[in-house]
């Protein structure tokens, strides 16, 4: 069987890693440096292309005119079963312009850097309050699972305090997310929490309509649905991508953050006697860890990529993760360097798609992550990091559990 | 001294903050959520950070040559 990408029956595309958990799969790099994009075969037999190169991922990022994001162009690739049943739902990163743009732009001013820098005391609040329940209901050598601890409800609680929703929705939250981000759920099931979600974002709109507070839903639906620019459905599928887009990732991220921190411990210390490498060290987590891994589109007229052609009709998987470990852009990519100086890395994608609430996402490592190691200076994983069991069958990698100690 | 001209465009702008984060001595947000720059702020004194900006701008609406 040849390698090459014009193959006619293409190898699968696997996501499972290899033995250090934190890389991605080995073969990625395998094919990366064969070549820049290649062909594969997906889940249900049809064959897509994936982007492995940073120079081709940007590409395909960059020219949304052609790599289109809307999963009913013809070609768009889906990477398993839950995905493929999600298909129908029209959330932002699944839009193409003019739609996706005027939604974009009704919750743009929401995501400016400064305003969220400014919600800094709130995050470091949420922070400390759980850093302390963890502190009086850990006996000194009892793990503590951290996910259930801290990487959950930090970006939960934040959530729900953006939005302006009561923390206790939080719960309903994460299991209608469970459901819909499952690999094998089935497609009844996917739809069934896809519909519950709408529906509450669909009250939320009505309720903020009645009776606006002081909270994003409710300058959203004064601002873009009362003035008439955005339908109430639009608000209500905008708020449930708000949702999406900040409560796995940010959980994942600050799961793995502290993983790959604990397995740093010089980098660790140098960060704690100098927080003002914080900024640094969070810009090479992200690109490190790339929990974001692949993202979809579909090519709507023939283009040249990196000297490949891509036919229209033909789907592509951008493959961030590889990107994030292109040896011709990041030196000794594999090695973690909070010194790093190399190009902006893609763990947030690229071109108009990119990640809209980043900000939030920096922020709010850079309060959790400073705050775990001040109060736990001896805080030591209560398994060998090759235990942790790994979810790489998502296009969102990650643990779902992560027993820690917080002291030795 | 540096003889490059920083240039920045509004319309092409989507506003993800990307240059706020790697050059914030240089980059700001106007309340609409567009590029600025910051008033005083001397591209040449941070140029790496600058380079980065620019390089990681999502639609390439900087340029600094």
């Amino acid at each position: 069987m040849t390698s090459t990408g014009t193959a006619a029956h293409p190898e699968p595309l696997s996501l499972a890693r290899g033995e250090v958990k934190l890389d991605p799969p080995t073969h990625f790099g395998r094919w990366r440096s064969e070549a820049p994009l290649r062909r594969i075969t997906l889940w249900n037999g049809e064959t897509a292309w994936v982007a492995l190169s940073y120079e081709a991922v940007r590409a395909v990022f960059k020219d949304s005119a052609r790599f289109r994001s809307e999963p009913a162009t013809p070609g768009f690739p889906t990477i398993n079963q839950a995905d493929s049943a999600s298909k129908g739902a029209a959330l932002l990163p699944m839009l193409d312009p003019p739609a996706h743009t005027a939604l974009r732009e009704a919750v743009l001013r929401e995501f400016i850097v400064k305003r969220i820098e400014s919600l800094r005391p709130e995050a470091a609040r949420i922070v400390a309050g759980l850093l302390d329940a963890m502190a009086s209901a850990a006996g000194p050598a009892d793990p503590v699972d951290l996910i259930t601890a801290l990487a959950a409800p930090v970006p939960a609680t934040f959530t729900c305090l953006l939005l302006g929703v009561p923390l206790a929705d939080a719960a309903f939250f994460a299991e209608c997310l469970d459901v819909r981000f499952t690999p094998t759920s089935a497609t009844e099931a996917v739809y069934g929490a896809d519909d519950r979600l709408r529906r509450y974002f669909r009250d939320l709109v009505t309720a903020r309509a009645a009776h606006p507070r002081d909270d994003l839903s409710s300058r959203l639906v004064t601002g873009s649905v009362l003035t008439g620019k955005l339908s109430a459905e639009d608000a209500a599928a905008l708020l449930h991508v708000l949702l999406i887009g900040g409560f796995d990732t940010t959980k994942q991220m600050i799961a793995l953050s502290t993983v790959t921190l604990l397995g740093h411990r010089p980098q660790l210390a140098e960060l704690m006697a100098a927080p003002a490498l914080w900024r640094g060290a969070v810009q090479e987590l992200l690109r490190y860890i790339s929990v974001a891994q692949v993202e979809r589109r579909a090519c709507v007229a023939d283009t040249e990529v990196c000297g490949q052609l891509i036919r229209a009709g033909e789907g592509v998987l951008v493959l961030l993760g590889s990107a994030n470990r292109d040896p011709d852009v990041f030196g000794d990519p594999d090695r973690f360097d909070i010194h790093r100086r190399d190009l902006p890395h893609v763990a947030f994608g690229h071109g108009i798609h990119q990640c809209l609430g980043q900000p939030v996402a920096r922020m709010l490592l850079s309060v959790t992550l400073p705050a775990l190691f001040a109060r736990f200076p001896r805080l030591s994983l209560a398994v060998p990091v090759e235990e942790l069991r790994f979810r790489d069958d998502r296009s969102l990698i990650g643990v779902s559990e992560l027993p820690v100690r917080t002291r030795p | 001294m540096s003889a490059r001209q920083l240039g920045t465009d509004r319309e092409t702008c989507i506003g993800s903050g990307n240059c706020v984060q790697w050059a914030p001595a240089v980059f700001d947000q106007d309340d609409d959520g567009r590029v600025a720059l910051v008033p005083g702020g001397d591209p040449d004194a941070a140029a790496a950070d600058v380079e980065r900006a620019v390089a990681g701008c999502p639609v390439s609406a900087l340029w600094w040559e």
